[in-house]
């Protein structure tokens, strides 16, 4: 409470602030207050929780030192583990669990974003069928950084981790048959990543196609 | 034989009354127009509108084309319905060239056309990058109408065509 309290000025000085504000606005013309250059994208984290209940304090001690963080957003128990020799045995003790189903593995690049501990990230979705439970485990990873699978452990994990691969060229180490799932085999480059221009690739990947299809001609 | 040199109960009555005369490739592109038969080649929401022109309510089958195939064999026409993706245009081009001569293509809806507005790393951009289209139908999607509407356009251009314009494309002299 006190962070915060610092962090935001009183309400008395909002007041103020927004009638030095005001004042310029009415005199001159609106346009000069349009050409501000806009903030860069920050990280807005929900107010995080300590975890509560039982199972949740019980899944921290299972997983001991290899938990980075542990909290409680917007009623969703979020874990934040290391990527170290024991991810997949913390993955296993996370399924004698009870989460049973790995609904979604979803890829996030934070490269334009102030504040990311690295440049990737990785959110594990899973849901317990018997309690009715879900759980999003988190890893950070940094660029040509690899994770090992949990393909053996959850089978579903094969699509999810190739569509990973194949848009935003997160490598999976331990495992058969990365290849590509959505574009095309002979794709050049992984589109979903912030540094890749969209465009760019698919004019590329359009005229060889038509090429191709000329000489086939 | 009678006078009339015809033949046998053929009189010059007969001729005057029941008989027309025309050029034999006004007869086949008559034939050609009135029983187009297209191909069930739906890739996203256009194809529910190409279903709608199918069915009861707008009726293709008023011009002879209801009958939609489910094989490229056996159509003359290619309804590009909906978006096409880079992955899928090697297949809409093998598609195509299974499809017996004379072919045609519709071009229907936004995507098909010009991308639309999939400005996306994975979409065509017009899919007459791949294959020749006739008609282009604009519309997200099109309704029923604008396909109808496309389809007689298209028509209008077959009872144009003639043999001896294609044979000298090929460089053929007639």
């Amino acid at each position: 409470m006190s962070e915060e309290l610092k962090n935001n000025p009183s309400p008395e000085k909002d007041k103020k602030e927004e009638v030095k504000a005001k004042k310029p606005v009415e005199g001159e013309k609106p346009k000069p207050a349009a050409k501000k250059v806009p903030p860069k994208p920050q990280i807005v984290v929900a107010p995080k929780e300590e975890p509560a209940e039982d199972w949740q304090k019980e899944l921290i001690k299972k997983l001991g030192d290899d938990v980075e963080e542990a909290y409680v957003s917007v009623g969703e128990f979020n874990i934040v583990l290391k990527n170290n020799e024991n991810f997949i045995a913390n993955f296993e003790n996370i399924k004698q669990h009870g989460f049973d189903y790995l609904a979604d593995i979803s890829s996030v690049d934070y490269l334009k974003f102030e504040g990311a501990p690295k440049r990737f990230g990785l959110s594990y979705h899973l849901y317990s069928m018997n309690m009715n439970r879900r759980l999003r485990v988190k890893v950070f990873l940094d660029e040509n950084e690899k994770v090992p699978s949990v393909m053996d452990i959850w089978k579903t994990a094969d699509f999810h981790e190739r569509e990973a691969y194949d848009l935003m060229g997160i490598v999976f180490t331990g495992r058969q048959g990365l290849k590509r799932i959505l574009l095309p085999d002979d794709w050049v480059g992984h589109p979903l990543r912030k540094d890749v221009d969209k465009v760019e690739g698919r004019e590329e990947y359009t005229a060889k196609l038509v090429r191709k299809l000329r000489e086939e001609d | 034989m009678e006078e009339g040199g015809v033949g046998v109960g053929v009189t010059q009555e007969l001729i005057d009354k029941f008989l027309i005369t025309t050029k034999l490739e006004w007869v086949f592109n008559w034939a050609r127009k009135s029983s187009v038969w297209p191909m069930t080649f739906g890739l996203a929401c256009c194809a529910i509108e190409m279903m709608a022109t199918g069915a009861s309510r707008f009726d293709m089958d008023r011009f002879g084309a209801g009958i939609f195939r489910a094989t490229p064999r056996q159509s003359d026409l290619m309804i590009v319905a909906g978006t096409v993706t880079l992955k899928m245009a090697p297949v809409v081009r093998k598609v195509y060239d299974q499809m017996p001569e004379p072919k045609w293509v519709i071009s229907m809806g936004a995507c098909a056309n010009s991308g639309g507005l999939f400005n996306s790393y994975s979409t065509l951009q017009g899919v007459d990058k791949i294959v020749p289209v006739d008609v282009y139908i604009p519309g997200c999607p099109p309704r029923p109408e604008s396909l109808l509407y496309g389809f007689m356009r298209l028509q209008d251009k077959i009872m144009k065509s003639s043999l001896r314009e294609k044979y000298l494309k090929e460089g053929i002299n007639v």
